[in-house]
């Protein structure tokens, strides 16, 4: 019999691929087989990393710069001693020769199993002292990664079973294109792992509980992105059904990509440029295939995040005119660095609050060194490939972060000889405040740009993280459509507003958007043949009427279910596949 | 050979007292092992030793077992009654 679990449909699409189990705590551990003739390499490889460990510890103990206290030695001296331990070393070797599994998933399994030992300690203090053991433990298992970087091969058609991935790993297991799924413990629909999968087209299903410990390393697995249902185990009449509904999923994707030569114009000749949202410079090829009309953010978070050290003013420069590769765009957006949230994994800057702290432009304020390095890299890609780049500024709470941003932009912009029309700047709308204060905003930038994702957790007060608040965190939620309904009130004629986040790439949000009178979209690149097909079914005299209701209802039931009767009694190429979108 | 000692330092086998035993330890050519109740680590260990988790005065067995048995036994039960220097 088939096993299926069911768990929040994340990035849609159908797959299917053997399973690759990644445990995270803090560190990613991959569990494979490994061959007889393996085992030898396997052992050495461990042992390197035991070795290389101890190294940076030693060098920790002998770096002058560090005033270190005889405690401190004694802990780093402690530290070496379990590295040095036989039990440790002994047994993992043992393990991986007896068992045949790489060192990493040995290592966690006599990890597993000193654990339940250590559980008879009662005494705190010991305990305490215990947990050195899990943290070397995890310092192996991160210089194993190290050396395994160029030995470790995704094979093609892998799905990536996890307890909970961070953004960065699932960025690296991605990146060369043989992982078609990912399937989760945790994790929620905007979760910045979840906008990686959606951008990367992988489909994805999070909040499955307790997948990674029921699945076997290898599996083949079924996933179905819409429905959110994994399946393993089928039959063969299951397996057929399952062959036909992605047959007819593959052919939906090739109707609708005819859309994405479109323009984005209304039934009634409004026209919303639709624009991609990337996350690394490389996309702009995927975006412009799928029919994107120009970059409308480009995070750099990762850029500044997938390195040991934030990149040099070179290396952000180099990046940045890979945006403009190929000629394939002439204008494109990028958002000034968001660290912060659940993006940054900096245990040195550990925040009780960090959804509200320092975080954004706030960050940039404090390090300007930081912020600056970034201008000069983007002044210097606009002087040398003439090419047009909007500046947007994330995390804006009031006038003054504006003011003091705007002043240091211009004094960076004055060592480089640039045409004013090749430069504006704007504000993400995403803070309560920036709303209530859209007005004056307006007129101190060129563009505002709505960034609905955390305008819909600020304004509900909800992790966005946080799987059991996905009922709450509705895009739909009558105070986040009244959100909108009041910056579109509160901006003077004529101001460029754009959208971005997961609202723009849903269809039955678009009436929204049209009636608002919003000048640009920007979203997944995926998304864009079906946004494009939607809006030309739409005019902006239906669009108003619909919201005019909507703002008087109350629940988010009641106006998902509005808008999206608009949308299925006026879209011509309706299809039922898009019902299942995220 | 065997010896029976009781924990005489305040704080037991902590980290610091854990981490001298091994040091000392790990220089015979002999086993040695030590037991509290049912439980017998190896003292060349410091998983081992921690997880026996020795506070004062609990009553735990040495044992030396080899080429050099003697000797470790007497350097292994002078850092006991030196109290690992911790007093000092």
């Amino acid at each position: 019999m088939s096993i299926e679990k069911n768990g929040i449909a994340i990035s849609p699409g159908f797959s299917v691929g053997n399973a690759l189990l990644i445990n995270q705590a803090k560190t990613v551990v991959e569990k494979r087989k490994i061959k007889t003739n393996e085992i030898v390499m396997e052992v050495n490889r461990f042992q390197a990393a035991v070795e290389e460990s101890k190294n940076e510890i030693s060098k920790m103990k002998q770096n002058k710069n560090n005033e270190y206290k005889i405690e401190h030695i004694e802990i780093l001296d402690f530290n070496i001693l379990i590295l040095e331990d036989e039990i440790l070393a002994g047994e993992v070797v043992d393990t991986i020769t007896k068992k045949q599994i790489n060192a990493e998933w040995a290592l966690n399994k006599v990890l597993t199993n000193k654990s339940k030992e250590f559980a008879f300690v009662k005494d705190l203090y010991m305990q305490e002292r215990l947990a050195d053991f899990y943290y070397i433990a995890e310092r192996i298992t991160k210089n194993l990664r190290g050396l395994n970087e160029n030995l470790f091969e995704i094979k093609s058609n892998t799905i990536l079973v996890a307890h909970d991935l961070s953004p960065i790993d699932a960025l690296k297991y991605c990146r060369n294109g043989n992982v078609n799924g990912i399937v989760t413990d945790l994790g929620g629909t905007t979760s910045h792992t979840a906008i990686i999968a959606r951008s990367l087209g992988i489909p994805t299903i999070m909040s499955l509980l307790n997948i990674s410990t029921s699945i076997e390393p290898g599996q083949r697995i079924y996933v179905d992105g819409y429905k959110g249902r994994v399946k393993w185990k089928v039959n063969k009449s299951e397996k057929d059904e399952l062959n036909t509904l992605q047959t007819k999923y593959t052919s939906f994707q090739k109707n609708l990509f005819e859309f994405s030569k479109l323009s984005g114009e209304t039934k009634d000749k409004k026209i919303i440029s639709i624009k991609a949202n990337i996350e690394i410079s490389s996309e702009v090829k995927m975006a412009q295939k799928y029919g994107a009309e120009g970059i409308g953010m480009y995070r750099t978070e990762f850029l500044f995040t997938s390195k040991e050290q934030f990149p040099s003013l070179d290396e952000q420069y180099e990046d940045y005119k890979e945006l403009f590769k190929e000629n394939l765009f002439n204008e494109v957006t990028i958002r000034t660095l968001d660290i912060g949230g659940d993006k940054i994994q900096d245990y040195s800057h550990l925040e009780n609050n960090p959804a509200l702290g320092l975080r954004g432009i706030r960050y940039s304020l404090v390090n300007i060194d930081i912020f600056k390095t970034q201008l000069n890299a983007i002044f210097k890609v606009i002087e040398s490939e003439k090419k047009k780049i909007r500046i947007l500024l994330p995390m804006i709470s009031n006038i003054d972060e504006i003011d003091k941003s705007l002043f240091i932009i211009d004094e960076v912009r004055k060592n480089y000889s640039i045409d004013s029309n090749l430069l504006s700047v704007g504000v993400v709308i995403e803070t309560p405040s920036a709303v209530l204060l859209v007005e004056e905003i307006s007129k101190k930038v060129n563009f505002i740009s709505v960034g609905t994702n955390d305008l819909i957790q600020y304004t509900l007060a909800a992790d966005r993280t946080n799987e059991t608040l996905e009922n709450i965190i509705s895009h739909y939620q009558p105070s986040v459509v009244r959100m909108l309904n009041l910056i579109s009130d509160k901006v003077p004629a004529n101001t460029y507003i754009s959208i971005c986040g997961e609202m723009a790439n849903d269809i039955n949000c678009l009436p929204l958007f049209i009636a608002m009178g919003v000048r640009e979209l920007s979203m997944n690149y995926y998304s864009i043949p079906r946004i494009k097909s939607a809006i030309h079914d739409l005019s902006f005299n239906d669009c108003v009427d619909t919201v005019k209701h909507c703002l008087n209802l109350t629940s988010h039931e009641e106006i998902k279910n509005e808008l999206s009767q608009l949308i299925r009694n006026k879209m011509k190429g309706y299809d039922s596949m898009m019902d299942y979108q995220v | 050979m065997k010896k029976k000692i009781r924990i005489s330092n305040r704080l037991g086998l902590h980290a610091r007292a854990s981490s001298k035993l091994v040091g000392l330890t790990n220089n015979f050519k002999s086993d040695v092992n030590i037991s509290k109740g049912e439980l017998a680590i190896n003292a060349k260990s410091i998983l081992g030793i921690l997880s026996l988790a020795a506070s004062l005065g609990v009553e735990i067995e040495i044992e030396t077992k080899g080429d050099d048995e003697e000797f470790a036994m007497r350097e292994v039960i002078s850092l006991f009654d030196s109290k690992f220097g911790e007093e000092s």
